[in-house]
């Protein structure tokens, strides 16, 4: 029996022996095969494109999302009363809103005089003429009456 | 002479990303450590051949997944040898070659009269540890022909460095008794 210097020694000297080593035909063969069947990992190759492919989805979902949000508040803030915690939403976007010149005449034809409020609107019925005669034209009662029935009496109960 | 080859994480993660230059240069650093070991255990030049090449084909199969959380690259490699050993023997009965045989396999060129004698002394040897336990063989090429630390032995074999101790205790004092 060897000691156990010698048996280590031994086991030592395996890995430096060209009994074990592959053979310069194999390893050059070997490895060319392996190479050979490396192929692009899709996954793997393209990260950094897919990376800005979906960095910029997310923009996108991002930007979406603040213009919903948003258009949801001022819709909502449309309803809300003086104190109200989306009151400052409705003042700020109402103030966004152009507002035409207050025109005293305008495009309607009224006169000023007529546009003031302490004129009295006066009504000038203009006689119709239809198929040659002169139809009057009946003036609207000052008050609508208070008992008339909405709906027409029906022959049955 | 301490032969670890230490593989460094940038080198890993080109291999990851099938990087052809990477993949070659692990190739390069690993080819005769995995033959050797896969040698040693199946005792026959052409099946470690096919062995050790179906060990890259793993490797380049499965580099993608490869994360090191504590395992080390080397590790990681050679738990993927030591399967495909075991396949080999699940898949063909274990058979004994004869020293003749095996001295021829390894040695075709004519060596100096006293490169014979150390051959023909490696050849026994081998011979021996192909006869010891499968655990102890492990042990015996990890720990003293590989040179690798009880911690990576740890690692490979998946049991606590305390066992792996007594296991190469063990397996020394078995493989003495053949010597």
């Amino acid at each position: 029996m060897k000691p156990t210097e010698d048996a280590i020694g031994i086991l030592a000297g395996l890995r430096t022996s060209e009994a074990l080593a592959p053979s310069a035909r194999f390893k050059k063969n070997a490895r060319i095969r392996f190479l050979n069947r490396i192929e692009p990992v899709k996954g793997v190759a393209h990260t950094k494109s897919m990376a800005v492919a979906v960095a910029f989805r997310f923009a996108l979902l991002g930007i979406l999302a603040v213009v919903l949000i948003g258009e949801s508040l001022v819709y909502v803030a449309g309803f809300s009363a003086p104190g109200g915690i989306l009151y400052p939403v409705k003042v700020a976007t109402q103030k966004n809103i152009p507002s035409p010149e207050p025109t005293v005449a305008g495009s309607t034809g009224i006169s000023p005089e007529e546009s003031s409020p302490s004129a009295t609107p006066t009504f000038h019925p203009t006689p119709v003429t239809v198929l040659g005669d002169t139809v009057p034209v009946i003036e609207a009662p000052a008050e609508f009456p208070a008992n008339i029935p909405l709906l027409p009496k029906l022959p049955f109960p | 002479m301490k032969i670890h080859t230490r593989i460094d994480k940038e080198l890993v993660s080109q291999a990851k990303a099938q990087d052809t230059v990477a993949l070659g240069r692990i190739y390069d650093l690993f080819v005769e450590r995995i033959y050797r070991f896969v040698y040693v255990r199946v005792g026959r030049r052409e099946d470690a051949e096919d062995v050790t090449e179906q060990v890259f084909v793993k490797v380049l199969k499965n580099i993608g997944s490869y994360e090191e959380r504590g395992l080390p690259f080397e590790a990681w490699l050679f738990r993927i040898v030591r399967n495909l050993v075991t396949d080999y023997y699940r898949g063909r009965r274990r058979t004994f070659v004869p020293l003749d045989e095996a001295i021829h396999v390894v040695d075709p060129k004519p060596k100096p009269e006293e490169a014979v004698s150390v051959k023909l002394q490696y050849e026994e040897v081998l011979q021996q540890i192909r006869k010891l336990p499968e655990r102890y063989q492990e042990i015996i090429e990890l720990k003293f022909i590989e040179e690798l630390t009880n911690d990576e032995i740890s690692q490979i074999l998946k049991k606590p460095v305390d066992q792996i101790r007594v296991l190469q205790s063990r397996a020394l004092a078995k493989l003495k008794t053949y010597l």
